[in-house]
Order: structure tokens, then sequence, then C-alpha cells
């Protein structure tokens, strides 16, 4: 019997392959697709492709080997990390592309600033809020010591 | 008494009083140790390092785009220059051509003198992408993941003669070449720095360049990085058999992953940054003054004449790619630039970015090659050695792409 965590783990790495899947598709086809709040496209589509679907597999392994144990855990929050780049670059760029007003202002309003991280988004950004859940796995495993404890 | 206790007895004894005093735990495996040793296993860790790689490459497009196209550019283009010309003598003079450049240019670039053109390469373009490179490399280095990277990379960069810190100039220098060849003075054998200063003056485009080759030509940018990063291992196996020296394997120890020291990522910095401005800095001026000064005695315009035959009969390149490729001399991204407007077909475009990439560094890059030449067969063997590497990979590399267009029917 799976637990609930190897189920969700599994259905965001299967989600993630097939996102990556997409985005290498896209990539190589140089267009855009947009679906509602969602955009896929534009530059180094191809390598945010590989990753997005490195991260997905990496989920799934995790998933179906068994996520008690630390080693598979690990692998999930590898995996996270690898989305939470992506998705933190893309963000990083958006707000510092925003904040230079040009040379008459050099600093864009606060208005312009929160505009630029309205949607659309990438797939990334959306699984990068949905891969958090692995933070509970830094809680519960931080506090390991090395040995044994002698009082 | 514990005198008259047989051995069994005392050993009893022993084990009652650690039953007493001593409290066991269950082991736990630190998750940052879980985690290090994960980003060493090949399947695992290399896609891990491809990302880490493509945030540090991330990273640096939206700092240095940040600052240069932000700020920067504005800055020089709007205020620095127009003042300059205004308040500087002798228009018309030697010394305004070499300091100034042209007088009736509009931005940074074009004037092509020493106090606009070098200033702006050098502060404006170069300076914000040493400090987002150099960032993230000390944040590489202080939280352990270098020598990771370094180890996992290692079986790859020996194929070459190099090994796994190769690296830090290799990502460096994606951004920006100047601080990827001042890097090379981190490879151990003079050999190495030799082989890896030379391939990434031919190979690598710097982060500028691919910035506007994508903004450009996005459809072929893969294809001629693909092409270039295959160069940069096809030569560096032949320099590798050609060049005398040795190629040292990489022994190093792997530090725990751990949180980088703000102190520590700061100080690195700040040394680091320090030394651009002591070393660097000069270098690039002296660099934009010379070829100032080969323009002004007609060199330049003696080397566009002499080499457009071989432009057009060895490369098929018209022979208006020559302005480009002198421009290319000094930034590499503008030259790719004004191929844009020259009319030429898909394959003539992707071989005059090829040429611009592979022909010549940068005059910031080429004066980095001298400085740290002194560190590897000396400057002038290093000098030399590299453009005679760089002479025949042009005809040799970009003559196969000519071939390969032949072949394919598109040239």
């Amino acid at each position: 019997m799976r637990s609930w965590d190897e189920l969700y783990f599994g259905l965001l790495g299967i989600s993630l392959a097939i996102t990556g899947a997409i985005e290498l598709f896209v990539g190589i086809a140089g267009t855009n697709v947009s679906i509602a709040f969602v955009s896929v496209g534009g530059t180094y589509l191809l390598w945010r492709g590989v990753i997005v679907f490195s991260a997905g597999t990496f989920f799934i392994k995790a998933a179906v080997n068994g996520l008690d144990t630390r080693r598979n855990q690990g692998i999930a929050i590898l995996a996270a990390i690898m989305v939470w780049i992506v998705a933190g670059t893309e963000v990083l760029a958006r707000v510092l592309g925003a904040i230079p007003g040009g040379s008459d202002v050099w600093v864009a309003s606060a208005n312009q600033i929160v505009r630029s991280i309205a949607p659309p988004y990438s797939p990334s950004i959306v699984f990068a809020l949905l891969a958090l859940v692995v933070v509970r796995y830094a809680v519960d495993t931080s506090g390991g010591t090395g040995g044994g404890v002698g009082e | 008494m514990s005198s008259k206790l047989d051995s069994v007895e005392r050993w009893n004894l022993v084990d009652a009083i650690a039953d007493e005093a001593v409290e066991y735990n269950e082991t736990r495996q630190p998750l940052s140790e879980i985690i290090g040793k994960l980003t060493i296993e090949p399947w695992i860790g290399l896609p891990f390092a491809v990302t880490v790689l493509y945030g540090a490459w991330a990273f640096f497009g939206a700092v240095a785009g940040f600052f240069t196209d932000g700020y920067f550019v504005p800055f020089f283009d709007n205020h620095w220059l127009p003042w300059l010309q205004d308040i500087f003598p002798l228009e018309g003079s030697w010394i305004y051509f070499i300091l100034v450049g042209d007088p009736t240019a509009t931005n940074s670039f074009e004037a092509f003198g020493v106090l606009t053109s070098g200033l702006f390469v050098a502060i404006g373009v170069v300076l914000p992408a040493i400090f987002a490179l150099y960032l993230v490399i000390v944040l590489f280095e202080d939280s352990g993941y270098m020598a990771r990277l370094a180890v996992l990379l290692d079986t790859l960069f020996q194929k070459v003669g190099l090994h796994g810190y190769s690296i830090v100039p290799l990502v460096l220098s994606f951004g920006c070449n100047v601080p990827g060849v001042a890097a090379t003075r981190n490879l151990e054998s003079k050999k190495q720095r030799f082989m890896m200063m030379t391939l990434l003056s031919v190979f690598i485009p710097c982060g500028a360049q691919l910035g506007i080759m994508l903004s450009l030509i996005p459809q072929y940018t893969g294809y001629i990085l693909l092409y270039l990063v295959v160069g940069f291992f096809v030569v560096g196996a032949v320099l590798d058999r050609v060049v005398p020296g040795s190629t040292p394997e990489l022994i190093t120890d792997v530090p725990p992953l751990r949180q980088p020291h703000p102190g520590n990522v700061t100080t690195k910095l700040a040394l680091r940054i320090r030394g651009f401005f002591t070393s660097a800095v000069p270098f690039v001026l002296l660099g934009v003054g010379l070829v100032n000064v080969f323009y002004l005695g007609g060199l330049i315009e003696w080397l566009a004449n002499s080499l457009e035959p071989v432009l057009t009969g060895w490369f098929g390149v018209p022979k208006e790619t020559v302005p480009a490729l002198i421009a290319g001399f000094l930034r590499k991204d503008l030259a790719v630039a004004q191929l844009a407007g020259l009319g030429m077909s898909a394959f003539q475009t992707v071989m005059a970015v090829v040429m611009i990439s592979i022909y010549f560094p940068c005059v910031a890059t080429f004066a980095m090659v001298i400085k740290e030449g002194r560190n590897s067969f000396g400057i002038t063997r290093t000098l030399g050695a590299s453009v005679a590497v760089l002479g025949v990979t042009l005809f040799v590399w970009g003559g196969l792409l000519r071939l390969l267009g032949i072949v394919l029917g598109v040239a």
C-alpha cells in the first residue's frame, strides 16, 4: 500500500515529466504554447525541458522506491531544488528586467515592477509551488546526528 | 574490592556502568550528507549539475542584463559620451581619436575611444558580468558544490587533457571570456592553462554574444553552440596530443555541503573584483587604445582588404562581413548584430557567426591572454601558440562547416 506522499510525488513527477517532454518538443519546433495562465516558450526552452523532465523522473524514482527511506527523500528534495532553480531564475529575470525605468526614470514605479510578475507563468513556476511539500522531509530529518549521544 | 574480581566480572561491571551512563539513539545521517552523496552519483548528479549550471547562467543573464542594459548603457550613451564629446578639447586630433573616438558617435560602442568604448566595455559590460559570475562561483566554492562538480565532470575533461576544475573557467567564459581566462590560473600545469585559455578564446561565445544570437537568429543558435562545443573537445583532444607538458589527475577532498558563510562570500568577491580593477581594466583600456592606433596607422584597413579574397573564397561569406569581423575584436555581440543587416542567406549567417566566434578573441580577452600567458609558457610563446592554434582552427573548423554546408546543399 503506497502512502499519500508517494502518490502525491508520483503524480507530481508524472506531470513534470510530461511537461518537460512538451517543453522539449515545443523548443525543437521553435514555437510558443499558451494554455490559460501557463505559457511554454521563451529562450533556453530545450534546457528547461531537459531539467523539468529530469526532475519529474527523480520524483517518480523516489516515489516508486518508497519515500520512507532518507535516500529517496533526498532524491525528492534534489528534484524540488531543480524545479526551484528554473522557476527562481525566471522570476528573478522578470523582476530585474522591470526595475530599470530607462535613462530618465532610472527606477520604475512599484506598480510596473509588480506587474512584471503577473501571468502568464511558465510551468516550472506552478510546479515550484507544488514541490514545496518536500520541505517537510528537510524539517523531519535535518535534526539527525552522525552517531550515538552519551550522557 | 575490585582487585578480587576476575576478568569476566570486570567486563560485566564495565557493561553495567555503560548501561547506566550511556544513552544510545538511532544513528541519523544528516540530510546534507545524503544530498552531498547524491550529487556525485552520475545518474542523479549530472542532471542536477546541468540544472545548477543553467541556474548560474540564467542568474548571470538576469543580473548582468540588469546592470548593463538597465543602467550602464543609458548612462554611457546618454550622459557620459555626450559630456565627454562636449568638454574634450582638440577635436579632430589624433589624441581625441584615441581617447574619445568618433565625435559624431551616438553610442559608446560606436565611439571606439579609450574613455568611451574602453570604459564602457570594461565597466559597463565586463564588470557586471564578472560580479554576477564570481558571486555564483564563490557560492559554489563556499557551499562545497564546486568540488562535487569537478569530480563529476572529471572523466569528461580528462579525455582532452584537462581535469574537472576546468568547469570553472568554462562556466565563467559562457558569461564573459575575461574572467574565464583569468580563472585558468587555478589549473595545475602550464599545458592545461595554455590549452584552456586557447580553447576558451576560440570556441566559447560570451553571454552578450549568445544573447544577441538568440535575439537575431534564435533558430540557429543551438546548432552554432553545438558546433562550437564539439569543436572545443575535438581541438582539445588534438592539443592534448600536440602540446608538451603534464596533465595531472584530479585529486581533491570533497568537503561536506554547507550553507555559504556571508563573510567568506563578500570577502572573496571583494578580493576578486579588486583584482579585476587592478589587473584587467588597464589591459582592456590599453587594448582599445592599440586598436585605435592600428586604425590610425591603416593596419585595420590593410587587413580588411588583404583578407577579403580569403573570406569570400574559403568561407563563402560576402566581403561586407569584414567590418563586422573587425568590430568583433572590440565586441562580438555587436559584431553579430552588424551581420543582421547584410541580407545574407541562412547558411552564410551561420557561417559568419561561427567565424566571429572563432576568428579572434575580443580585445578584453586578448588582453587577458597576454596577461595570463606568463602563468603558462610565457607571454610570447603562449600568445604566439594561441594565435597559431586560432588561425589553424579558423581555417579547418570554419572550412569544415562550409564543406558540411556544401554536402548538405545549403552553402
